[in-house]
């Protein structure tokens, strides 16, 4: 009990420090070895400093795509399409973010991993709506809010998981939830929207003036380009569009592509496109590749590894478990807890698949007692964990939208957690009325 | 069979690229993209490139080394090192050059980077040489003599490697060849004073009579120390000696030690060490570990992603197979290919490193075939590429060693050119 208001003390320092400003980095690392300390299990912080650093699902995906962006940027084909679509985005500019938010959703039911797909979108998006005068934030913001798409892919864990508890098909999970589903991205369109508006964070900002970082990954700045070079304009697109199309569910293009294309691949490809495309020296496109994938192990894999570090901090003062249990204890109040409870976990530790996985299998089983179908109760964990890690400052997602926009995660986790919260009590009223 | 011309020619191409001084990630990138495309199996280059950008192995082995390596920097610590071990050297002449030889192998097993321990120990030993009357090419050649120390350091991409192959630790692998470096180290200390006794290279010389051109030579840029501080100075060798002390087979800090310390573990405590110590702003020091990490990733880890890449093209093309067999027909020469091979590449490029961990991939692995442990064949060629760049005139420590006594860069590789070769015949003999 001392141990768990303990933890939440130091959570709630830690992530008041980070909002301060404090280097989030060094505010992490410094919260995981007070709760590894005090917990008495002092080789937790190396551990999972060591899991971390080495995560290859995380690795693979962060650092070709930072690698790209360091390319798109020495080409200037970054410049190029910046230029193409920010005119027809000034059109747009009313409902810029909403349509960011939108789009991101979309494009993550077909590349299911959300931060794959914050990383993908976002080498496009970030910088088309920075230059459209969107605050850095609020246009990273935008992104994240979309990456629970995945809730609608068959291939998403959790989606069988509840199928096989419920005894149902995949499919007919995901056609139970999707009027809720449905409902919960278009709140979240509309607050992110009246947010941007009410906040004025859609127009007229410049990086600079809002303390981001310039110069950090996908910084495009929109010097004056005499033409748009339509060819080079597209070329920072077509990763995301081979991801896309050689999707494994989509299946269309396994006559002449392999299936399933990894985001590795797509980027190298985008890479020698791009080398092709503006006639670039090779040998300073491959130093510009690694150099982008050296800064963004130091800045994007660094603040991974410090929520890595706290997280493990977390779990070694028994918080995590503890807090397992009290929902695997659930006796009332069922829906609420079923989607509040996963989704406060996960603001906290940035991935909902532990905690969603616990609840369903050790409390949706039961759902006959609280009068609901095991289908919903299931969806509602995995909703309520997904909507958590769109506002969760630690979700890797959020570290690489924050690292294209060049600013604080935390920030991302302002603009989201009204919208985010807005949606789960939508999606908890439709699902477990 | 075409397959097998066209990777030999590919593979030809490769090296002779590197050697033409063509960055050595991208000839080695393009080779395995090359093969993979002949042998019509491209997946096999993304497939290598993911294997090797995430080896839990080496990334969490290098990557901390290098961070805690910036964090010293930062703080200066590595000024209290070099100033430490340099000062009382001075008063040494007789063995002034072959001293300066041995402090440099020790600093760069603390500060792994040859260009970097180089530019650290050149900047204070070379000047300082100089005045003593030797000659300048000799003073800059013992310091860049000793450029290989870093054959102790887990912060190379080899022992990582190496330690993988042969399923031991790194610390493992870097002690299993401690007697063949120490040795070596001594060989080349003596020849380099029996060089400069015999050439008359050790006194008398002034840089005007030797011709160096001191105009461009990079002054101090940093302001001198007024004083060693001791902590300071050993805070850079906190992390190998806490590597060394907390071995397992050891046994001797288990008490208040955990046992086999990790290099990861090894390196946050001196990071943190080295801030309390300086008390430098822990803001600053995170910042610098995580570039340091990141640095390293871009360089070190970018060049095992494209030798990795590079041996993926080998293996789809086929070619692996035959070249192994073909080796177990002349077993007895592989130690010897193992270590010249990278050593005269070494030599001709300024680095060994893509050599070696092209053969460590390749052939290291089938060590057993040709009777030989893989610990063993891996260190070889190790140090054989180490040895090699330390008579290399292209490579970077060279260029800077150099840049300080105001000569050219032959003039150093000249008289390096004897006790490496004579250091690396030793070497291969004795494991």
């Amino acid at each position: 009990m001392v141990m768990n208001v303990f933890a939440a003390l130091v959570t709630v320092l830690a992530f008041a420090a980070i909002l301060k400003g404090l280097e989030v980095r060094l505010t992490l690392l410094a919260a995981g070895l007070v709760l590894a300390v005090a917990s008495w299990s002092l080789a937790a912080f190396p551990e999972a400093f060591m899991r971390s650093m080495t995560t290859s699902g995380l690795i693979s995906v962060i650092l070709p795509v930072m690698g790209f962006a360091a390319v798109m940027e020495l080409t200037g084909c970054d410049r190029h399409l910046v230029k193409l679509v920010t005119d027809f985005l000034m059109k747009m500019r009313a409902v810029l973010v909403p349509g960011a938010v939108l789009a991101t959703f979309l494009i993550n039911i077909a590349i299911p991993s959300a931060a794959g797909c914050a990383a993908a979108v976002g080498i496009v998006l970030v910088p088309a709506m920075i230059a459209a005068g969107v605050h850095p934030a609020m246009a990273a913001a935008a992104l994240l809010a979309g990456t629970w798409g995945s809730v609608f892919n068959p291939g998403l864990m959790h989606n069988p998981v509840i199928a096989k508890i419920a005894g149902v098909s995949p499919m007919d999970v995901i056609f139970g939830h999707s009027r809720a589903s449905i409902v919960g991205i278009l709140v979240v369109a509309a607050l992110s929207f009246i947010i941007a508006k009410v906040f004025q964070q859609d127009r007229g900002w410049t990086p600079e003036k809002a303390g981001a970082i310039v110069g950090g990954a996908g910084q495009a700045q929109a010097l004056p380009l005499e033409r748009v070079n339509l060819l080079w304009a597209l070329i920072p697109t077509v990763p995301l569009i081979l991801l896309v199309l050689t999707s494994d569910r989509l299946g269309l293009t396994t006559a002449w592509l392999p299936k399933g294309l990894t985001v590795l691949e797509a980027m190298a490809i985008g890479t020698v496109l791009g080398m092709l495309a503006t006639w670039t020296s090779p040998e300073k496109v491959t130093r510009h590749f690694f150099d982008g994938m050296g800064r963004a192990y130091g800045l994007v894999m660094g603040i991974i590894i410090a929520a890595g570090v706290f997280i493990a901090g977390l779990e070694a003062a028994g918080v995590v478990k503890a807090f397992l249990e009290a929902l695997k204890a659930t006796t009332s109040a069922v829906p609420f807890i079923g989607t509040f409870g996963p989704m406060l976990l996960t603001v906290v530790v940035g991935s909902g698949d532990a905690v969603t996985l616990a609840f369903n299998n050790a409390v949706t089983p039961q759902a006959a007692q609280f009068g609901l179908t095991p289908a919903h109760l299931g969806s509602l964990a995995m909703i309520g964990g997904a909507l958590g890690r769109s506002m969760s400052p630690v979700a890797a997602a959020a570290i690489i939208a924050a690292g294209l926009a060049g600013v604080n995660p935390v920030e991302l986790t302002k603009r989201n957690a009204i919208p985010m919260l807005a949606a789960a009590v939508a999606v908890m009223l439709i699902l477990g009325g | 069979m075409f397959l097998n011309i066209a990777a030999a020619v590919v593979t030809v191409l490769t090296f002779v690229a590197i050697i033409r001084r063509v960055e050595t990630r991208l000839a080695l990138l393009t080779g395995g993209l090359v093969m993979a495309l002949l042998a019509l199996n491209p997946q096999a280059w993304s497939q290598a490139f993911f294997n090797s950008m995430t080896t839990a192995g080496l990334i969490s082995v290098i990557l901390p080394v290098m961070g805690f390596a910036a964090v010293m920097e930062v703080t200066g610590c590595n000024r209290h090192l070099v100033k430490m071990l340099t000062d009382p050297l001075l008063r040494v002449r007789m063995v002034l050059v072959p001293a300066a030889m041995l402090v440099t192998y020790v600093i760069n097993t603390a500060i792994s980077s040859a260009a970097g321990c180089t530019a650290a120990v050149g900047v204070v030993l070379i000047p300082a040489m100089m005045a003593a009357g030797i000659h300048p090419a000799m003073a800059a050649a013992a310091v860049f003599a000793g450029t290989w120390g870093s054959v102790f350091s887990p912060g190379s991409p080899h022992p990582a490697v190496i330690a993988k192959i042969a399923n031991l630790s790194v610390m493992d692998v870097i002690l299993a060849h401690k007697w063949a470096s120490i040795v070596g180290a001594f060989l080349v200390a003596v020849l380099l004073f029996a060089e400069s006794k015999l050439f008359k290279q050790d006194r008398d010389w002034t840089p005007e009579k030797a011709g160096s051109d001191l105009s461009k030579a990079k002054g101090g840029t940093q302001e001198a120390l007024e004083k060693v501080n001791l902590i300071r100075a050993v805070v850079p060798t906190v992390p190998l000696i806490l590597l060394i002390l907390t071995l397992p087979q050891l046994g001797l800090t288990t008490g208040f030690l955990p046992k086999g310390l990790s290099v990861l573990e090894a390196m946050l405590i001196g990071t943190v060490l080295g801030m309390l110590i300086t008390w430098t702003s822990p803001v600053k020091v995170t910042k610098d570990f995580f570039d340091g990490m990141g640095r390293a990733y871009a360089g070190v880890i970018g060049i095992i992603i494209a030798a990795g890449v590079f041996i993926g093209g080998l293996q789809a093309a086929g070619v692996i197979d035959g070249l192994i067999s073909l080796l177990k027909t002349v077993k007895s020469a592989v130690p010897l290919l193992g270590t010249f091979g990278p050593f005269l590449l070494a030599v001709l490029s300024g680095s060994g490193d893509a050599a070696a961990l092209a053969f460590n991939n390749a052939v290291t692995p089938h060590a057993a075939d040709f009777g030989v442990k893989a610990v063993d064949l891996g260190n070889l060629a190790w140090i054989g590429g180490a040895l090699g760049r330390s008579m290399s005139p292209v490579s970077a420590a060279c260029i800077i060693a150099a840049g300080f006594a105001g000569l050219s860069p032959f003039e150093l590789a000249k008289r390096n050119a004897v006790p490496m070769i004579v250091a690396a015949l030793a070497v291969m003999l004795l494991l």
